[in-house]
């Protein structure tokens, strides 16, 4: 992996005084821009292993769910990226990271009956669902700007629990 | 929603039997766990900004003797169906919607979601709903993933 002086993507100022290391992905926005990341090697590891599926995502074309159907913005990809940070899906399996017609993005889990979704709206909104392992629903977020704490602590909750479930199941 | 959209929400000259058929693009084909994979509740959710779930009529391609696999983008896509009358049960409308994107889409058809401005659905709603016609779908040929 090779490390080269980050140029700060738009809504990080907060990190601009934070040492330069980013990870270069391409995005279609331009034909690379450069990923600022954390002093962690784990984070920067983790952020890597989406290259492929950042790329693929931002490789749809216009009209690739049909008509009228948009282009996922690479903006929400970084944003639902952070936002798995938050959430501790760095010691979660890998989610899947999943288009949505109108530009925005979802990441999901499933493990039998348990599945988190957690996505960021063409609008730049979070959403989020989970059930637990019988199928329940625990958690259900409509379109917002933030994840309210409660919310935040059963989806971590609910992400260590798939990521346990997975570990035991000699089939996942 | 003026009275005009209204009356085009959902066409009575479709007849309930008429077959649909959707492409199921390979990242809505996700893992489900244990050894499994399953589709992704994106692919039947009506999202704000979209007018309605693209699908294809099965009447309209049938009359140019086109196959359903005629509607794939590429090989890499998979293909579903359900019938218009298994939208109706779920209170979804079906409309024509042709357009000049690509030659096929003569046989072009939207199916729109069940909502008044008024009350539009909640997200856990449109999930909810997107599993129900998921459910009522018949898969006929997977999407191929890369390696």
């Amino acid at each position: 992996m090779s490390l080269v002086a980050a140029k700060i993507p738009p809504g990080w100022p907060e990190h601009e005084k934070r040492s330069p290391r980013a990870i270069r992905l391409a995005t279609n926005t331009g034909p690379e821009q450069p990923l600022q990341v954390f002093d962690s090697p784990q984070i920067a590891a983790w952020l890597q292993s989406f290259r492929s599926d950042i790329n693929d995502l931002t490789n749809l074309k216009p009209g690739w769910d049909g008509t009228g159907s948009h282009q996922v913005n690479v903006r929400h990809i970084w944003k639902l990226l952070r936002i798995l940070i938050r959430l501790g899906a760095i010691a979660a399996p890998k989610p899947q990271l999943v288009p949505l017609p109108s530009g925005g993005v979802q990441a999901e889990w499933h493990h039998l009956d348990q599945t988190i979704e957690v996505g960021v709206t063409s609008d730049g909104e979070i959403f989020a669902f989970a059930t637990n392992e019988n199928g329940e629903d625990v958690v259900e977020l409509e379109d917002n700007w933030f994840i309210p704490s409660d919310k935040l602590v059963t989806l971590r909750h609910s992400l260590s629990s798939l990521a346990d479930a997975r570990r035991h199941d000699p089939n996942a | 929603m003026d009275s005009n959209t209204e009356r085009h929400r959902d066409d009575p000259r479709l007849l309930d039997d008429e077959v649909l058929y959707r492409y199921l693009h390979p990242k809505f084909w996700v893992v489900g766990g244990s050894n499994t994979r399953r589709i992704s509740s994106a692919f039947m959710r009506f999202e704000p900004g979209i007018d309605g779930i693209s699908v294809y009529g099965a009447t309209l391609l049938i009359s140019e003797n086109l196959a359903p696999e005629e509607i794939l983008p590429d090989q890499s896509y998979g293909l579903a169906s359900l019938s218009v009358g298994d939208a109706r049960e779920m209170e979804c409308g079906v409309i024509y919607a042709p357009d000049n994107e690509r030659p096929i889409n003569f046989a072009h058809m939207l199916i729109t979601q069940p909502e008044e401005p008024e009350k539009p659905l909640s997200r856990g709603e449109r999930r909810k709903l997107s599993f129900a016609l998921i459910d009522r779908m018949s898969l006929l040929r997977l999407p191929q993933r890369p390696p």
